[in-house]
Formats: C-alpha cells, sequence, structure tokens
C-alpha cells in the first residue's frame, strides 16, 4: 500500500477546517437594526447580534477608518455581507459593512463582552497613541483632460453629516473646479429606503434629500465654489431598496459639466 | 470710578512701587533661557509682586519669570520690551479700572486663579477693579463690596458672560431649542433688568478667564473642515482667512481682535471703540507671549536633569497633533524615567520619577471614553471609543485639541455635571424636528448651555472648547466652569467620568505630572 505524503493530509485537513470555518451564509446580504456590542479585546471589537447569532463589524478606528464604529445608546442599522472566514472576536465576520447610527435614544445599548481570550486580528493602531506621524497627504490636483466629472458621497441612514471620506472629496472638487472650469456644478440628492433582512423596510424622512443637497451646497460656496455655479435639485421620492446595496440609495452627487471644446 | 478706587489704587500702586524698587533681580543662569529672545537676561519677578496691577509703570520684558505659589511660570516674548504703563493689554483703557491683564495675570499662568482675587479681595476690601459688577459680581444689580455678590468670582473665579437671546445664527440656520431658567442662585437670570425677560434678553453663564499665551498653537488652523461639525472650519470676517475656533470656550469670536474689541466693551466697560493701533497692539502681544511653568517648588528645575519643559520648549516647538508614540504631546521628561547624574535631592529625585510616570499615564494609559458630544459623536470614532488623555489633548506642547475642541464632557450637562448648587440652571427643550442632543435626548438640564448659545443647535448644548494646559498649577480651579479646586480634583473627575481605576499613586503621579506644563 502506498502511503500518501504527509503534506497531502495536511492540505487536505486544512480544507475541512477552512470549510468548517466559513459560515454557511458567506457571501448573504444581511440588513439589520441593532444594539451594537463592544469585546473588550486590547483594542475592542465591534459586534452587533442578529437573529441569535453574533457577527464580527470591525475594529476601533477612527475617522480616517474605512470601517465607522457605532455608538452606544443608540441601536444601529448595519448593512453588509456575510464574509467567509474564521469567527473574529466570537462573530461571524461581515465585509463592506455600512453603520448608520439612529437617531433615538436606547439606554440598553452598551453591552462591554470580557475579552475572555479572544484576540483581536492585526491592527495599525492600537488604543493608544498611533506609533509615528504619516506626513501629511500631498495636495494632487485633478489630472487633465478636465472634461464632465462626478463625485458621488454616500451618507448614514437618515443623515446628511459630511464625515471625512465625503469632506476629501468635496476638497477634490473645488479643485477640479478651479481647475476644470466647469459650466455648471449639478447637485443631486436622494432619499433612500432601506430594506432590511426581516423585510421590513426603513424610509429615510421626506426631506432628508433637501438637507443633504443644502448642507452640500452651504460647503461648496464657503468653499469658494460661485452660487451662480451650482444647480441644486433633490428629489423627495425615496429609491427603493433592494437589501443589496441599499446604501447607494442615499447619497448626493455631484456633476462637474465641462461643455466638450470645440475642434 | 469712585473716589474709593481712587484711593486704594494709590495706595496698591504705592505698594506695589516699593516692592518694584527692592526687587530687581536678574537672573542670568536660567537653563529655559537658551533660545529666550533679547540678551538671555531673565528679570524675576518675586512672589510678593504678583498683582500686576492695571496703568502700573512697570516693563514687561522679553524674559520673565514670575515666582508662584507651587510653580515659577516663565514667559518669553515678544522680542522687545514693553512699557506697560501706556500698553493697551496693560493700561486701563476702559471706564471700571481694568486692564486685559487685570484677569490675565502673569504669575497667574496669564489667566487668573481664586487665589489671587481672594487675596486682592482682601486687600481692597472688595473693590478692586477686579471685582466691578458688569461681569465680577454674580449679577450687575448685586450690591458691590459684598461676598454674597461676588460668590462664583471668589469660589471659582468665574466671570459673568451675558449671551444675548434669541442667538443671531447664520443664515439659513434655524434656533433648534427654547430654554428657560430652571433656578438661578446669582438672581441675574430671572433679573427683571438683566434677566432672559428683560428688555433686553440676556442668559447670564460664568466662565474662567482662559489664559493668553502660547497663542501660535490655540489659532494654527490645522484642517479646512471641522471634523465634528463635518462643515467648513469658519473664516475671519475682516480678512477671510479660515480660523480654528480654539480662541474661546464657546467660539463665538474667531480672532484675537474679534476678541479684543468685545472684551474692551464689556470686561473693560470701555464706551468708544479701540483704534486700529490699539488692536494691533493687543494683537502683537498676545500674539506674541509664551508662558510655561519652569521650575517646581518641590522638584526644582522643569529643565534640569535632561528635562526640557519651559517656556523655550513651547517657543521652539511647532503646533503639531503630539497624539503619537514617536511624537508626544509633551515630550520633555523621557531623561527622568532614570536617575539623572546632576545634585538633585532625593526628594527632587522622586518627584522628577512621578512625573515621568504621569506622562507615560497620561500618553499611553488607555481607559473607555464616552457619551463625549463631538468627541465620540465624531463618525469613525464611535462611542466609546478605548483611548487616552492625548486623544483630546493632543496638541504638541499645549495639550488642546487641534481640531475646534468643542465637547460636552459632562462638566456642564446634568447628570453628570458635580457642585452645581450654586450655578443657575437652565432646561433646554430641543424642538420635534431638530436633532436631539445624542446623549441627554431631548430636554436637557445645563449650568451652561455653551456653543448651543453661539450655534442655536441641540447638539452643541453644554459643548466647550478645551482649555491648553501650560502654567496649570498656578490658575486653579480648572474646566470652564472652576467646578474642580486643583489638579487632585481635575483627575478624580476624569477617574470617575471614564471609569479609568487609577491607584493613588497614579493620581499623584497626574497631578505632579500636569503641575510641570
Amino acid at each position: 500500500m502506498q502511503r500518501r505524503p504527509w503534506w497531502i493530509l495536511l492540505a487536505v485537513a486544512c480544507s475541512a477546517l477552512a470549510v468548517a470555518g466559513t459560515p454557511p451564509d458567506a457571501g448573504r446580504h444581511l440588513s439589520f437594526v441593532a444594539c451594537p456590542v463592544i469585546r473588550d479585546t486590547e483594542l475592542p471589537c465591534w459586534l452587533a447580534e442578529y437573529e441569535g447569532e453574533l457577527y464580527f463589524l470591525g475594529m476601533q478606528g477612527d475617522s480616517a477608518s474605512s470601517f465607522y464604529s457605532p455608538q452606544f445608546k443608540h441601536k444601529a442599522l448595519i448593512e453588509a455581507k456575510v464574509a467567509g472566514g474564521a469567527r473574529v472576536c466570537g462573530g461571524i465576520p461581515l465585509e463592506a459593512v455600512q453603520v448608520s447610527v439612529m437617531h433615538e435614544i436606547d439606554p440598553s445599548c452598551q453591552t462591554i463582552l470580557p475579552a475572555d481570550g479572544f484576540v483581536p486580528p492585526p491592527y495599525q493602531r492600537g488604543p493608544g497613541p498611533a506609533v509615528r506621524p504619516h506626513p501629511p497627504a500631498p495636495r494632487v490636483d485633478p489630472e487633465p483632460p478636465y472634461v464632465t466629472r462626478q463625485y458621488v458621497l454616500e451618507l448614514q441612514f437618515d443623515s446628511e453629516f459630511l464625515a471625512r471620506r465625503n469632506t476629501r472629496k468635496l476638497e477634490e472638487l473645488v479643485r477640479f473646479i478651479e481647475l476644470g472650469k466647469p459650466d455648471v456644478v449639478r447637485i443631486e440628492a436622494t432619499r433612500g429606503v432601506s430594506r432590511l433582512s426581516n423585510g421590513q423596510e426603513l424610509v429615510e424622512p421626506a426631506d432628508i434629500a433637501e438637507r443633504r443637497a443644502t448642507r452640500v451646497r452651504r460647503a461648496l460656496v464657503d468653499l469658494g465654489v460661485p452660487e451662480s455655479l451650482l444647480d441644486v435639485r433633490w428629489s423627495t421620492q425615496p429609491l427603493p431598496g433592494n437589501g443589496i446595496d441599499d446604501h447607494t440609495r442615499r447619497r448626493v452627487t455631484i456633476t462637474a459639466e465641462v461643455a466638450a471644446s470645440a475642434e | 470710578m469712585n473716589r474709593t478706587y481712587l484711593t486704594l489704587g494709590f495706595a496698591a500702586g504705592a505698594v506695589a512701587l516699593a516692592f518694584f524698587l527692592s526687587s530687581k533681580a536678574v537672573d542670568g543662569a536660567s537653563g529655559g533661557a537658551a533660545s529666550a529672545p533679547g540678551d538671555g537676561q531673565v528679570e524675576v519677578v518675586p512672589g510678593e509682586r504678583r498683582w500686576w496691577r492695571p496703568g502700573e509703570k512697570r516693563q514687561w520684558h522679553p524674559h520673565m519669570r514670575f515666582e508662584g505659589r507651587s510653580v515659577d511660570i516663565e514667559t518669553i516674548g515678544p522680542d522687545l520690551p514693553v512699557d506697560a504703563a501706556d500698553h493697551p493689554f496693560f493700561a486701563p483703557i476702559g471706564t471700571n479700572g481694568r486692564a486685559c491683564v487685570t484677569c490675565h495675570q502673569p504669575s497667574d499662568g496669564m489667566s487668573l486663579s481664586t487665589a489671587t482675587i481672594r487675596e486682592m479681595w482682601e486687600l481692597s476690601d472688595g473693590k478692586d477693579p477686579l471685582f466691578a459688577t458688569v461681569d465680577g459680581a454674580n449679577c450687575p444689580d448685586a450690591t458691590p463690596g459684598e461676598r454674597e455678590s461676588h460668590s462664583l468670582l471668589l469660589e471659582r473665579g468665574l466671570f459673568r458672560i451675558g449671551m444675548p437671546w434669541p442667538p443671531k445664527l447664520p443664515e439659513g440656520d434655524e434656533l433648534e431649542f427654547s430654554i428657560e431658567v430652571v433656578r438661578d442662585p446669582t438672581g441675574c437670570n430671572v433679573s427683571a433688568k438683566y434677566g432672559l425677560a428683560s428688555a433686553t434678553p440676556t442668559i447670564s453663564v460664568y466662565r474662567r478667564p482662559r489664559p493668553v499665551a502660547n497663542l501660535r498653537y490655540i489659532l494654527t488652523v490645522p484642517n479646512l473642515f471641522n471634523i465634528k461639525t463635518g462643515v467648513p472650519v469658519m473664516r475671519d470676517p475682516e480678512t477671510g482667512e479660515r480660523q480654528n475656533m480654539n480662541l474661546l470656550a464657546d467660539a463665538r469670536f474667531l480672532t484675537l481682535r474679534m476678541q479684543a474689541r468685545n472684551a474692551a466693551k464689556t470686561h473693560l466697560q470701555r464706551s468708544e471703540p479701540l483704534s486700529e493701533e490699539e488692536v494691533r497692539e493687543l494683537d502683537r502681544f498676545q500674539g506674541g507671549v509664551y508662558m510655561a511653568a519652569v521650575n517646581h517648588h518641590v522638584g526644582g528645575r522643569l529643565d534640569a536633569g535632561g528635562a526640557t519643559a519651559g517656556a523655550a520648549s513651547v517657543v521652539e516647538g511647532q503646533p503639531l497633533l503630539g497624539d503619537y508614540i514617536e511624537r508626544r504631546v509633551f515630550p520633555y521628561f523621557e531623561a527622568w524615567n532614570t536617575p539623572a547624574d546632576d545634585d538633585a535631592t532625593a526628594e527632587q529625585r522622586a518627584f522628577r520619577e512621578s512625573v515621568a510616570r504621569g506622562e507615560e499615564i497620561f500618553m499611553m494609559r488607555p481607559f473607555y471614553i464616552r457619551d463625549v458630544t463631538h468627541l465620540n459623536t465624531i463618525i469613525g470614532m464611535g462611542n466609546p471609543i478605548k483611548r487616552t488623555c492625548a486623544t483630546c489633548h493632543n496638541m504638541q506642547h499645549v495639550g488642546i485639541d487641534g481640531a475646534p475642541g468643542w465637547m460636552d464632557l459632562g462638566t456642564n450637562t446634568l447628570p453628570l455635571a458635580e457642585k452645581t448648587d450654586d450655578l443657575p440652571l437652565f432646561k433646554v427643550t430641543c424642538s420635534p424636528t431638530a436633532r436631539q442632543h445624542p446623549y441627554l435626548g431631548r430636554t436637557v438640564l445645563t449650568t451652561d448651555p455653551g456653543r448651543a448659545l453661539v450655534t442655536g443647535k441641540c447638539v452643541d448644548v453644554g459643548a466647550v472648547n478645551l482649555q491648553q494646559m501650560r502654567g496649570l498649577a498656578e490658575r486653579a480651579p480648572y474646566f470652564a466652569n472652576g467646578v474642580a479646586a486643583d489638579l487632585m480634583e481635575v483627575v478624580e473627575f476624569y477617574d470617575r467620568r471614564f471609569e479609568m481605576k487609577l491607584g493613588e499613586q497614579d493620581k499623584q503621579d497626574l497631578v505632579n505630572f500636569m503641575s510641570t506644563l
């Protein structure tokens, strides 16, 4: 009888483990509203429970992080996709996580679970200071050709707050306007619906699109964009949700239209 | 000004002159003087001459050291000597005998301690211009000269700030809340003449004077957008330049020039506007003064044994974010982790080690910061966030928040606010369509609505700007409402507020560290 090499046995074993560790519904889109929960590891893990299962949302970060941490004393709308891989901090990992803080106060949302031996995934910055300052990002002017360009700001549910990732886009837009000399800058804001995994729908308030459009218009005027250049529109009709990419339904699209040059 | 004021002013001036003539000491041996402008000599002002009287014939030197109660305060700059008697910062340019220096005493870290206030009360029997009833009494209609009329100034070092109601908001903004007086031990907010229901509706709040020094750091503009509000930081209406909004507790004035004009009118009761030359002089002087503790009465020189504190550190530094392991907020005391080979006493060595430990706690020991509006509510940070003191006190060399620093830490809002019995209490009710206060809801009880009295927004109720941390030891009490009588009370407030679980030694280490700044 021919014996199999040891590394083949190891590979088979690893695959079996990997399959066992992969959540059965990997790739499934999830939307739910729940109290956020912290796992008190050295750098805290953010979790949330849905239908009796604990999900890992992300690690504590800051305004520059891709994952925006939720808030105790408030429920959060979680829109994400179940990721593959082993549990993190006790929760099934999610990916493409969008967190929206619900405005209502819920004093029950303040559960801190003990670390219980869980080790957070590797992180760049712990709970203390960062190691060293990054050199400031150089101001990069938009490259020519200066043709019509679009900037999309995605926002939290029922919010017009411009987080850092969006204010950076606005700063870039202003530089483009200076260089590209667009004929018109169209601001179009939407009102969204989030379809939850339990079939319920959350509809944003009727005036949210107007508030978003106004917020962006005021910021651009403050940054020196002539009001006469702006064409501001908003829709009071909510864009239907599909439970998959509903976060893209609540947005401000800014189109800097440059007329085609005569050749 | 009445005759009594003049008489007392003359008497105080005579005493001061006697001290001045007897104490023209010059100390050229200061380690902190290495980068001082001028000839490197330090003008030493003994503790007996602590009070800088408005209009006093005295010279401000480019490098001075003021002997204090627990530390000596060092000032560096501006570059040239200033004849104080005629300078608008030092001269009584209003009608009530006060000058800017009245409330921004160099020996008190360019602010004013209750220890000094009480001394002046005793010395003048409550008649020094410091106690002018316009804001040095609990209400302008209080009986001058009676302790209870000035209790907030004497007990907490608080001056009255009269805020117009409703606030004048930027075009397009709406007032989001109504306000009512729940109780007012001062009587001012229910006064028919000065209160909320008066002909000129006013809300009186009570705040500490902020230090006028190191303003290059306070005024630096790190970002185009205010990370806390998501809108661009405001512009100086005169120049169009962006401002960082950290100058005052509620950022109601953005520049030194705006603040100076208002202070002359309100605090000094000047009837005519400041001249442009006066404004320029004030701008130049205040923008050019650096201040820090330089000598601790127990620990000795703060730039000895390898340490590098003192005002020179602020002069030489840059307004950069210091929340980094490799660029700490106060990078002065690393050498004190190991005993220095100098002639320090055993007591000094023990103090130095304590300071180094305190700095390490300040920078590195994490705890959960929670329910702080405009810190935890910043999108991305989260509530709570496990961080350290340096997260908020992040500006290198001064320890303010480099972003516009207003936050509701809980010192002004119930249920977290402490020792509120002698302060007015307001009930703020947010309109049904407004965003409510994120942690306190639609109805908030507050002793000082803070930034909300400028913006009209519920989210800003109770929020005030952080203060810088230099010269702390000589300018107690602390927090904008003077709630912490000493540095230990500051530490214990934070320990309770954020469940830091500090041990007794930790607390003392933090106190010692903060006393050296």
